[in-house]
């Protein structure tokens, strides 16, 4: 119970035992004392209300603040799958495009390479190069908008072969290029942000002969190379 | 989560994790990847690799790349990568203690214990080097589980009525099949038999091999 119902619940008592001791001496403080005490019970019956009604307002904010940050939480949550449905549309329409920019780049390749079978000057050559320069704007146009959205090609040839970035599809013993380092792309590669959208594939100059055997030894024959304890991996 | 326990399907070609919420598996991905390939490697600049990567290198580094360990699973043999010699359960730990790591991305909370699968025919000596991997990864394995049987769980066999199963399993390198019984929830592999050398991979290299000729007999290369 409040501080101010007690009080008013004390007047109430007090008027109460002074309307009774009163009563028959000075009957008008009586009254007036008797009708102090239903004064005061109203007051507390009106505190009591009131209280009550604050203790619902109270309730209710605290409802309308748990119901405001599960809100907010499911706008949040809501939020980051659509950024993540939208990252994973994009991710996939990047990919299905990218075999059309394969496509693109392999055209632009034989294209060149036709270009140079033809007679300097001649109509044809002409007519062959205002097109490959028509479609190479295309490609650029192409490639312009996949950076837009992050999506940028890895580098390669003349690149040391990196496995997070690179698929080795082939080895160069010509000893045209140092021990590792790529020196041809059959496919080139992409990353989107900080993810790899697709790996590269590369020719890797390699002149280090290696066993065609699986790295494998038998018990036997374990005779070099460090031996590792069996119940860890090595850092 | 606290203290969760993930099921790891430790394959010949691919690896992946589970993890049961709600009654219903859920694989555990990285980078929108839910196979890890059970590959591990020894980088020309000494780091070590494992999936992907190591995938990635096997043709440029083949004497320092690792394939299909689980076929060498509780056998004498060691493989030597660069300057380690390290023996089958060592590179599957490799493995597993990737699977650790992206398990322990998705929920966010570390990942302590694990039930691994592994082929009904598998010998003691190799569900024993399975738990070994296991432990040496950093994994508590409260249960080696049968591959066949771990599909009747997951297709929830053991709560409809008893019954004979016949589980096909073809992965990328192997195939079994296995009979199970299934009586009052209670699964039993009563036979299972297969080929260790025949999987995915050798579809994919028949039609490789088919396509190819196709084209050199097309267009008189190669």
């Amino acid at each position: 119970m409040s501080h101010k119902r007690l009080i008013w619940e004390e007047i109430s008592q007090l008027a109460v035992q002074l309307a009774r001791d009163s009563a028959a001496e000075t009957p008008e403080i009586a009254r007036i004392a008797e009708h102090l005490g239903r004064l005061a019970r109203v007051q507390f019956k009106a505190n009591a209300l009131q209280e009550a009604t604050l203790e619902r307002q109270r309730e209710a904010i605290t409802a309308l603040r748990e119901t405001t940050a599960r809100q907010e939480e499911t706008i949040s949550m809501l939020q980051r799958n659509h950024h993540k449905d939208i990252e994973l549309a994009r991710h996939d329409l990047v990919l299905a495009i990218l075999p059309v920019l394969d496509g693109l780049e392999a055209t632009l390749h034989n294209a060149n390479q036709q270009l140079g079978h033809l007679a300097e000057g001649s109509e044809a050559r002409r007519m062959l190069s205002a097109w490959v320069e028509g479609l190479w704007l295309v490609y650029q146009r192409l490639m312009d908008v996949l950076a837009q959205v992050d999506v940028v090609p890895i580098p390669a040839v003349g690149q040391p072969f990196d496995p997070h970035l690179h698929i080795a599809v082939g080895i160069d013993r010509s000893g045209r290029a140092p021990e590792g380092v790529i020196v041809a792309e059959e496919r080139r590669g992409y990353r989107m942000r900080n993810s790899i959208l697709r790996y590269a594939d590369v020719i890797v100059s390699r002149s280090v002969p290696f066993s065609s055997q699986p790295p494998t030894v038998s018990e036997k024959e374990r005779v070099r190379g460090t031996v590792v304890t069996a119940d860890r991996i090595p850092e | 989560m606290d203290d969760p326990i993930i099921g790891i399907d430790l394959g010949t070609t691919y690896s992946a994790a589970a993890i049961v919420e709600d009654g219903q598996p859920r694989l555990l991905t990285r980078d929108g990847e839910r196979l890890l390939p059970s590959v591990v490697g020894l980088s020309p600049q000494g780091k070590w690799l494992v999936g992907t990567p190591a995938r990635n290198q096997f043709v440029f580094a083949p004497e320092n790349t690792v394939r299909s360990i689980k076929r060498m699973m509780g056998s004498a043999e060691r493989i030597t990568l660069g300057h380690y010699t390290l023996t089958p359960p060592q590179i599957s730990a490799f493995i597993l203690h990737e699977i650790k790591s992206i398990a322990e991305a998705n929920l966010r909370c570390s990942v302590r214990r694990a039930v691994i699968t592994v082929p009904a025919y598998f010998s003691d000596a190799q569900r024993h080097a399975t738990r070994n991997a296991g432990e040496i990864a950093g994994l508590e394995v409260v249960r080696i589980i049968n591959e066949p049987t771990a599909a009747a769980l997951a297709y929830g066999l053991n709560r409809t009525e008893d019954q004979l199963v016949l589980v096909y399993d073809l992965g990328g390198g192997t195939f079994d099949c296995s009979l199970i019984e299934l009586v009052a929830g209670v699964v039993e592999v009563r036979a299972s038999h297969g080929d260790t050398w025949l999987g995915g991979d050798d579809f994919d290299l028949r039609l490789a091999e088919h396509i190819t000729r196709i084209f050199a007999n097309r267009h008189g290369v190669l």
